[in-house]
């Protein structure tokens, strides 16, 4: 299967406010396609915000968010959650798989929306390969914790997507787990050539990526 | 994976509410539906008893009463009437038919009525075996009759009045010699014989001033329904009655009751709506994340809501649907345990049905909008930081 070449992220004179309270500043960031990047910082200090910016959740008061080379928030809202859906795969901390939905329908509902061909034999593979080959019917509220992490990391990667994002991945789980799940979501980024960002307040995986951003709390 | 493969997930998951509020729809629309067949129903029979009847001459009493007595048969008359003065009323120029009836006795319920081979000619009842009556004493039944056991070659006594325990005229015996083609009127239960049978059986076949309960007109052109009436009830000692206007006026004293069963059905369809609005209202608090959550797999505003609105619609759906089902079986189902009276059939469909239907759904989505506008007023990136 051909490779696709990892997104490149570029933020420019990035500023959100909430009222006349600023609660992120970012003059100038940049991500270079397939690369993997922590961004760290106390709650508090606008990581959150920052990923839902970059994910296209959020306006920003003011600034730029290229993604390769495309303007995010030129788009229109439908324009940018089709954008989402096609080129960003985004795994939070609370997992929010769809309780009433089989952790195949989770995935095939992933596809669904990102306007993708459902395609369930593709889905058990992806599955089997993250270990979860006898679960594939299973419904979310019957998993381990560990088991329905690697269900979001499997929906997130599904459409192999170009960036992939996750929101505290870790904070929950012990060290050991922690471990596992960050070289999880690097082994799939890279298995589907996608940029990797991870936003946290986790110190504990610092060690796993090169490339950091800390974020400082908003004075 | 669809949206609708997705509201349908979501609605075998709260299988209870969901089912409660389909039940709640369905008894609603069923209710509507029944009357609606009920209405509908009796109007044809009564209409298709009264086609051709123009004019019911009778003795002086409730209208009503005359009409229900002489043309559906569902009342005792009103009185005697002299039978030469019905008979010069039958001569007038603008009627066309006459057909004069002596009512009185019955046998099991179905009524002995003292005619001439107009009556069963009127409502197209030919013969299906045997032959119309001629002599005194001879009858022909009716196919309903019939098939509760009256055969060709069998006598019976009539029994005075309507009821089953009546006095027995034992003095004079009837014969049936012909049994009638049903015709889906009122005409399948009656017991047809001459007048001078029924006047024998009171004491004389051949009595010096006849009487006969009443006589049936049809007019020979429109305009006898303006005159003909008042000149009846003005000049004579009889009673003129339409059988249209007492109907309709009959009709329209049950309508009112019905009308009370009807709004309670809108009541129980109102109910189910409000039912999948909490129902649809309680999912978006229960939901937010992974209503949100699609959002983030590139679902638009629009689909989000649309996932919403498809569960009211589902649930309307199966209400409307299990409700017309239920409506109709209730109505086959009464129609086959009642009398034979009361013909009510769930084999016909109203075009109001789906007025009915298109009402539930409306219901649905009423029920649907403000949830909606809620869910289009979200902000995903605010509920995804509430975690």
């Amino acid at each position: 299967m051909q490779q696709k070449q990892g997104a490149s992220l570029v933020i420019q004179g990035l500023e959100h406010r909430y009222g006349s309270r600023s609660v992120l500043t970012l003059p100038d960031y940049r991500v270079g396609g397939g690369e993997h990047h922590l961004i760290l910082g106390p709650s508090g200090s606008g990581k959150t915000t920052l990923l839902h910016v970059i994910a296209g959740l959020l306006k920003p008061s003011s600034g730029s968010i290229d993604i390769d080379g495309q303007a995010l928030y030129a788009m229109n809202e439908t324009g940018r959650d089709r954008f989402r859906g096609s080129h960003m795969g985004i795994v939070f901390q609370r997992l929010h798989l769809l309780p009433s939905l089989t952790v195949t329908a989770n995935i095939l509902l992933a596809q669904y929306l990102a306007r993708q061909p459902q395609q369930s034999r593709q889905v058990q593979v992806l599955l089997e390969a993250l270990g979860l080959g006898h679960r594939l019917h299973a419904y979310p509220g019957d998993l381990s914790l560990g088991e329905a992490q690697r269900v979001a990391i499997a929906r997130a990667v599904a459409n192999r997507p170009r960036l992939l994002l996750a929101d505290e991945p870790t904070s929950s789980l012990d060290d050991a787990n922690a471990a596992t799940v960050i070289n999880l979501l690097r082994n799939q980024a890279d298995a589907i050539g996608a940029t990797l960002l991870v936003v946290t307040h986790d110190a504990r995986i610092q060690g796993h990526f090169e490339q950091r951003l800390v974020l400082e709390a908003a004075a | 994976m669809n949206l609708w493969t997705l509201a349908l997930a979501y609605l075998r998951r709260n299988r209870l509410a969901s089912a409660l509020n389909v039940l709640l729809m369905a008894i609603g629309i069923a209710t509507i539906v029944l009357l609606a067949l009920f209405a509908q129903q009796m109007n044809q029979r009564m209409s298709r008893d009264a086609a051709g009847v123009d004019l019911v001459l009778g003795a002086k009493g409730s209208p009503v009463q005359l009409i229900l007595s002489a043309v559906y048969h569902a009342d005792v008359p009103t009185g005697n009437i002299d039978y030469a003065e019905a008979r010069r009323w039958a001569q007038h120029p603008m009627v066309r038919r006459a057909i004069p009836q002596a009512l009185g006795d019955s046998w099991r319920g179905f009524r002995i009525v003292g005619t001439s081979h107009d009556y069963p000619a009127h409502y197209g009842a030919a013969i299906a075996e045997g032959r119309l009556w001629q002599a005194p004493g001879e009858v022909t039944v009716g196919a309903e009759v019939a098939a509760a056991g009256m055969q060709i070659g069998q006598s019976f006594f009539g029994v005075h009045g309507f009821s089953e325990r009546g006095h027995a005229h034992e003095n004079s015996e009837y014969r049936v010699v012909g049994v009638l083609q049903a015709t889906g009127t009122v005409a399948d239960r009656l017991i047809f014989t001459g007048l001078e049978s029924v006047w024998a059986v009171h004491g004389d076949a051949a009595p010096e001033a006849p009487e006969i309960t009443s006589m049936l007109l049809n007019y020979k052109t429109p305009l006898a329904a303006t005159q003909l009436p008042r000149q009846i009830n003005t000049q004579s000692q009889l009673q003129a009655a339409s059988p249209a206007f007492e109907t309709a006026r009959l009709l329209n004293l049950v309508g009112i009751g019905l009308d009370g069963f009807r709004l309670f059905g809108w009541l129980l369809v109102a109910t189910a709506g409000i039912g999948i609005f909490v129902a649809l209202y309680h999912a978006l608090e229960a939901r937010r994340y992974d209503l949100a959550m699609m959002r983030c797999l590139g679902a638009s505003r629009w689909q989000v809501i649309a996932s919403l609105v498809i569960e009211a619609l589902l649930l309307t759906l199966a209400g409307a649907v299990l409700g017309l089902l239920l409506g109709h079986a209730a109505a086959e189902l009464l129609g086959a345990v009642t009398d034979e009276r009361l013909v009510l059939s769930g084999a016909q469909f109203l075009p109001q049905e789906l007025a009915i239907v298109a009402a539930a759904l409306a219901v649905g989505m009423v029920a649907a909008a403000l949830p909606a506008i809620r869910l289009y007023r979200a902000d995903v990136a605010r509920i995804l930081s509430e975690g």
